[in-house]
């Protein structure tokens, strides 16, 4: 499997390379000394409550919940809705367009009312592929996002809709890219949900200390090499909604741990480490 | 982004389950919660 395959878009970020070692947001003087109170988020004790919902159109609504804050405290719900009832399928003039979502709702300012001004974004394009056109694809241009945590300004954020699962993308901060979202198979990448019960979690960004996930490679047959390879971000609440940094990110010095704990054939408890030094 | 390697599995290993456990080095700039990814050796 070619590693470079399993983003829809390029992962050049020419500003990394000009940014002195460390000079990433995880390095940032008061942020960083902040940093040693993140804690891994306890994604099942997370509020699913929303406070108010404009009037939906669609009656099968898909919903999703970002994260911000150190420790993802501020919650921002993202619901989409079209801006017509569908037709049925069958109907005449039925066409695989009445199923997509033209309508963003996205609570900029996590008080939980997503009827507020600037809250409500139309599709700013819609793509079709496949012999039918059956293969929609929807982004929501929603630009500048004030972080309601840290109250930075992240740039260029999308949301990107499609049958199969959601995307996300925005420049941190306005400088490095964070985008999902992925799992370990491309069949687990999520999408959102048809309620808020149901929601996937997503954590994206690069505050907090990093998590990881691998991709096409949890299996190993003895003796023989496998090469593994990990995304590098923030977990979300499930399989499939990693959300991640870019290749460039890290300095060509750094590199990932990676530590085996098997058994041996006697039981006994082994462990193998080596350093993922490889990119792509 | 991927961060990729080899990972030879010694001959001595139990078919089975297995945690690869992955984590950003002490030495580096940046920090991470160490991550047990569940895996199966064949």
């Amino acid at each position: 499997m070619n590693c470079t395959s399993f983003v829809p878009y390029p992962l050049v970020l020419g500003l990394a390379a000009l940014l002195p070692r460390g000079a990433a947001a995880q390095e940032g003087g008061a942020l960083s000394k902040s940093r040693e109170t993140a804690k891994p988020i306890a994604f099942q004790a997370v509020d699913r409550t929303i406070g108010k919902l404009p009037k939906l159109t669609a009656d099968d609504a898909l919903y999703g919940l970002l994260l911000f804050g150190l420790n993802g405290e501020h919650r921002v719900w993202c619901v989409l809705d079209r801006s017509a009832a569908k037709g049925a399928e069958g109907d005449a003039g039925h066409d695989a367009a009445d199923s997509a979502y033209d309508v963003l709702y996205i609570d900029r300012n996590a008080d939980g009312d997503l009827t507020g001004e600037g809250e409500r974004i139309a599709a700013s394009k819609t793509t079709r592929s496949g012999a039918k056109k059956e293969n929609i694809s929807v982004t929501f241009d929603i630009g500048d996002f004030q972080d309601p945590g840290s109250q930075a300004i992240h740039k260029d954020f999308q949301i990107t809709w499609t049958k199969a699962s959601v995307r996300i993308a925005m420049k941190w901060r306005g400088m490095k890219k964070t985008f999902g979202v992925y799992g370990p198979e491309r069949e687990t990448y999520q999408n959102f949900a048809k309620s808020p019960k149901e929601a996937p979690i997503l954590v994206p960004g690069y505050d907090r200390p990093f998590e990881f996930e691998h991709w096409m490679s949890g299996v190993f047959t003895r003796g023989k090499s496998t090469d593994f390879k990990v995304f590098v971000g923030n977990r979300g609440d499930r399989r499939g909604t990693f959300v991640c940094v870019d290749d460039k990110f890290l300095e060509p010095a750094e590199y990932v741990d990676a530590t085996l704990i098997y058994a041996d054939t006697s039981g006994k408890e082994q462990r193998y480490h080596v350093k993922l030094t490889e990119r792509c | 982004m991927l961060c990729h390697g080899p990972v030879r599995v010694p001959e001595d290993a139990a078919k089975g389950k297995a945690i690869m456990r992955v984590a950003m080095p002490a030495t580096s700039a940046y920090r991470s919660f160490p991550t047990d990814i569940p895996v199966e050796i064949q």
